[in-house]
């Protein structure tokens, strides 16, 4: 059981796929218009990807290693269609809004990357509580920068408005698709700023991908995983040494004030 | 050679089960889609003319200048009377096609409009076309007044969308059904 | 003079007025990614105008004349998927033996493409687009690779463009914690409000 919690915490916070994997940037960009379209895309990946986690890490001993990529992205293309015809048939607002990206979940990173990373070295359960974490961290994150977008554009929050027009007039220009940019470049600059561990800083070169999250899948996304990993403990590691060097120097201190008086 | 016909078997296997899994999931959703397109449009249809009944009759051929599209014209029928028409039109607006509902009474003049599908427009700014504030103003209005309608500031296109498929109903009435009705 | 008229229009609104990258959001992980220098990008886009236009031919036959009249629309994602991810494979393996010199050119940007959502994405909206009764069978496909071809060289403008901004501002003096991919995005977000200006052309 506490495999299953530590995976969950691991695709919120650890490894949130939006803020720090920085994989299926697509959706990102262009369903976080509002609030809602943020939740919506992010709880149909998370179907998505929780389903599929499910299927591939049951089969994952009757795949064969040779056809194991096609065999993926079968199971994942019918589970997305499934998705899409369920929210076709009982939530047909968010299916219309949501349009051709429901069925691009097939070509979210996020999703194949789970399934060659997670899904196919391990059992059932923890593959669905990873897929489940996954899922909520990039539903957290959509929905964070849909509700940015949406307050700093038209002053609402899940379609309530919440900044009256008189004091502030909304600025426009970010629910449409310069916004999508500016929001991520300012949360990227953020990210580089405080030296969050993230994919985005560390340097181009050393990524296997090239910073190419299409390209990103099975043992490339393994080794920007190690290599955001190998950042953390560096920058920890830094830390520490930093934490310990001042202690020292203020030791240092106390010891001359304390010669000075004696 | 084994592996390989082996490795084509499993991935047939896995396709034929998903490809039927598939088959499933549509044969049971097919209704609920079915349904929840016509209530749709049910809903908006008694939105721009409550109260009546509505028999669809055939579309004839029909000029338009501003690539605005119709796609059913229904009778609405009050106490067994005609009282109008609705029409079910489209017109490009920013991002792609708005789809609305338009109401003409027998005199002419539109008795209401509701968008049935606007989520090409960006939310916030075109999407606004869907707000009441908006489609208010279209009520009493007939050919002669269409230009008193205000654009939303800031969605001059999808504004626009509206207005052209409204006044594509309103000529495809003068030509075709303004007679017929009297 | 009907048929030119469409066709142009065609063009100008899939490159500039709908780039698939400013204004869909689709493709941009090579947009980003692929795009440290002109050369790499201009045979990233290539690449890109190669593989679309011929997987939206294939995606709309396959759709037109195998699924729809088959009432087996709902496995379309699989179908274009599958399609792609084959298609890719034997262009790259067809470019190697045939024509090598194509194939050093843009040989390495294949593989990337395969989960490039701007292909799907493509053969997806032709789907939809071109087939409401407005359009006859062949003319779902010719629209479809028209469509796919004008899409794919909209993607190449705007990457190369991306490109040639990018190695300008190398040795710019930007605020040390904007460089690398927030200043990319920047870059790319004025651009997607330069490429508003295109609006009003049709």
């Amino acid at each position: 059981m506490k495999r299953c919690i530590e995976r969950l915490f691991n695709g919120l916070i650890k490894e949130n796929p939006t803020f720090v994997l920085m994989l299926g940037m697509c959706p990102t960009l262009a369903v976080t218009t509002s609030a809602f379209n943020g939740l919506g895309m992010g709880l149909s990946t998370t179907a998505v990807l929780i389903m599929s986690n499910l299927m591939i890490s049951a089969l994952r001993k009757i795949i064969p290693n040779g056809v194991r990529m096609p065999a993926f992205i079968v199971i994942v293309a019918s589970f997305v269609t499934i998705v899409q015809l369920v929210l076709k048939a009982y939530v047909p607002a968010l299916d219309k809004s949501l349009g051709v990206f429901i069925p691009l979940i097939v070509v979210n990173c996020i999703i194949l990357g789970r399934a060659e990373a997670y899904a196919s070295k391990n059992p059932v359960l923890p593959s669905v509580f990873d897929g489940i974490g996954m899922g909520l961290g990039f539903t957290c994150a959509l929905t964070i920068i849909g509700a940015v977008r949406e307050t700093l554009g038209s002053g609402a929050v899940f379609g309530y408005q919440i900044l009256s027009e008189k004091i502030f007039t909304p600025i426009s220009i970010f629910v449409l698709a310069p916004g999508a940019f500016f929001v991520l470049a300012c949360l990227t600059a953020l990210q580089n700023k405080f030296k969050a561990p993230s994919a985005t800083n560390i340097e181009v070169e050393k990524l296997a991908c090239n910073s190419n999250c299409a390209s990103c899948v099975g043992r490339q996304s393994c080794i920007n995983h190690q290599l955001v990993e190998q950042q953390k403990q560096e920058i920890a590691e830094k830390e520490r040494q930093e934490k310990l060097k001042r202690a020292e120097e203020l030791k240092k201190k106390v010891f001359e004030a304390k010669g000075g008086n004696e | 050679m084994k592996s390989i016909i082996k490795n084509a078997l499993i991935l047939t296997m896995i396709t034929l089960v998903a490809g039927t899994a598939l088959a499933v999931v549509y044969s049971i959703t097919k209704e609920p889609i079915e349904k929840s397109n016509k209530k749709a449009t049910m809903e908006a249809y008694s939105i721009v003319f409550s109260d009546a009944q509505f028999e669809e009759i055939s579309l004839k051929d029909y000029n338009d200048e501003n690539n605005s599209k119709i796609s059913a014209v229904s009778k609405a029928v009050k106490d067994g009377k005609a009282a109008g028409y609705v029409f079910t039109t489209a017109s490009k607006g920013y991002g792609g096609d708005i789809k609305l509902a338009v109401g003409i009474d027998l005199a002419g003049s539109i008795t209401g409009i509701s968008v049935l599908d606007a989520s090409n427009e960006t939310p916030g700014l075109g999407a606004r076309v869907q707000e009441d504030e908006f489609t208010a103003q279209f009520k009493n209005i007939n050919s002669d007044t269409l230009n008193d309608v205000d654009a939303i500031s800031g969605a001059t296109y999808s504004s626009k969308g509206v207005k052209n498929a409204v006044s594509a109903s309103l000529k495809y009435f003068n030509d075709n059904l303004k007679e017929e009705g009297k | 003079m009907d048929i030119l008229k469409t066709v142009f229009i065609t063009l100008i609104s899939t490159t500039l007025i709908n780039n698939v990258v400013l204004s869909q959001f689709l493709g941009l992980c090579p947009f980003l990614g692929v795009s440290k220098s002109t050369k790499s990008a201009s045979g990233m886009g290539g690449a890109v105008i190669f593989v679309i236009t011929i997987s939206s031919l294939l995606a709309s036959l396959a759709y037109t004349f195998i699924l729809k009249p088959l009432g087996l629309e709902f496995l379309q994602t699989i179908a274009f998927i599958v399609i792609i991810a084959a298609l890719v494979q034997f262009v790259e393996m067809f470019l190697k033996k045939k024509i090598p010199s194509l194939y050093t050119a843009l040989g390495v940007y294949l593989p990337l493409i395969t989960t490039n959502c701007a292909v799907l994405g493509v053969a997806i909206n032709n789907v939809t687009n071109f087939n409401n009764g407005d359009y006859s069978s062949l003319q779902t496909v010719l629209m479809s690779v028209l469509t796919g071809f004008g899409t794919a060289v909209g993607f190449a403008i705007s990457i190369i463009i991306l490109a040639g901004i990018r190695e300008k501002i190398q040795f710019n003096d930007i605020p040390k914690s904007f460089k690398g991919m927030p200043i990319t995005l920047i870059t790319a977000g004025l651009m997607a409000i330069a490429f508003f200006g295109f609006q009003g052309l049709i």
